[in-house]
């Protein structure tokens, strides 16, 4: 693969990658204060 | 596609009789875990806090990730030899476990964006490389890696 | 008497309403624990870069103290954040820490490890770095920088072994065992 596509490659995954983690962990957030509301009222 | 018929594979095999029947021997190979993911998160940081000119911005940017790229070859043998170990010891209940399964397919992500991404496209000159392209791959790198330490370390309390 | 010193203290330190909160929150004190962890791959994570420099097996063509300075500034901050965490634990769960013998050994390994790591800061001084551009550093230096990550390497096991309770004092074990673990009050740690 030639180097600008592989750039291009590149930049397009870690953005999902930067935007999934986000969301993953964003709603792991979610779910601790959903617990703690649970546990603590 | 359920992989469970592999988990119980693992748990009756001889590796989790040995696991299962020795806790000493289980914290010892638990430590060279702690160990080498020591080794891989530090060669991982240095070249990404490179990249993001953080750290060591006075030496070339690729002769870092050079240098630093064979360790992280050596910590992940020792790191996958020795999680295969301690999985063995719980494998049906990792089975079960959300976090197990978000450590693999971090894992899984890390190492195919560590050799198919970061090393073909940063261990040579970047002078043709748009500066936020690098810095990107970058914060990549790091996230999939805290996910990848975090979900290990959240296994054991969930 | 100093056994009965630090038990004394740790009691205190039990009593405290905050040691009890801490060590009863599920989260917090998980998440806590996670930094704790996790920082290692900073602190340590550096620390290995500039040993393994030291010892020539990193970085052949970058200057000892190159590596050691630009690596310094995240090698402190990933220590603060170690000790705060560390401390917190320690905080939440006293008596049973104060009487584990892998917390006492990994103590004495801190200990070492920061002497070996002042004594190569005072040679490095010395010496005004005439090996500072060798790819493979003196002997000497490559015996701190190997002792350095041995002893580093066993602050992670006895750090990691605490967890573990097979030498509790409530457990049957030698009478010297008894004495290096501080075990004062052999019940204590179930209250």
């Amino acid at each position: 693969m030639n180097k600008k596509r592989l750039e291009r490659l590149s930049v397009v995954l870690s953005v999902v990658i930067v935007v999934g983690w986000g969301i993953f962990w964003g709603t792991q957030v979610v779910a601790v204060q959903e617990m703690l509301k649970l546990a603590y009222g | 596609m359920d992989l469970l018929f592999l988990f119980e594979w693992i748990d009756t095999s001889m590796l989790a009789e040995l696991s299962k029947a020795y806790g000493g021997v289980f914290a010892v190979v638990q430590t060279f875990h702690l160990g080498a993911m020591v080794l891989l998160g530090g060669m991982i940081l240095v070249g990404d806090l490179r990249l993001l000119n953080i750290v060591m911005a006075d030496v070339p940017a690729h002769v870092v990730l050079k240098n630093t790229e064979r360790w992280v070859g050596y910590a992940l043998i020792v790191v996958i030899f020795s999680g295969i170990f301690m999985m063995s010891a719980v494998a049906i209940k990792l089975y079960y476990n959300m976090f197990f399964l978000s450590k693999m397919v971090g894992l899984f992500m890390g190492v195919s964006f560590f050799y198919f991404i970061r090393k073909p496209l940063l261990n040579t000159d970047h002078s043709d490389l748009s500066p936020w392209s690098i810095k990107i791959v970058a914060i990549a790198s790091i996230l999939i890696w805290f996910s990848v330490a975090a979900s290990g370390r959240w296994i054991g309390f969930s | 008497m100093l056994n009965q010193l630090l038990f004394d203290l740790a009691l205190w330190l039990d009593a405290q309403q905050w040691s009890t909160d801490l060590h009863e929150s599920y989260y917090v004190y998980n998440w806590v624990e996670s930094t704790h962890v996790l920082t290692l791959m900073i602190f340590l994570g550096m620390l290995v870069v500039i040993d393994l420099r030291m010892l020539g097996y990193i970085f052949k063509d970058v200057p000892v103290s190159k590596v050691a300075e630009r690596l310094d500034k995240p090698m402190m901050f990933g220590f603060s954040v170690m000790f705060v965490t560390g401390f917190l634990l320690y905080y939440a769960i006293p008596v049973r820490t104060t009487t584990s013998i892998w917390f006492r050994i990994k103590v004495v390994l801190l200990i070492a490890a920061g002497i070996n790591a002042l004594l190569l800061r005072n040679i490095t001084k010395q010496e005004n770095l005439s090996w500072d551009n060798d790819p493979v550093p003196p002997k000497r230096i490559r015996i701190s920088a190997g002792l350095s990550i041995a002893f580093w390497a066993g602050v992670i096991m006895t750090g990691r072994m605490i967890a573990y309770d097979w030498w509790d004092c409530h457990k049957a074990m030698p009478g010297f065992m008894y004495w290096a673990a501080g075990c004062v009050n052999e019940l204590a740690e179930l209250d």
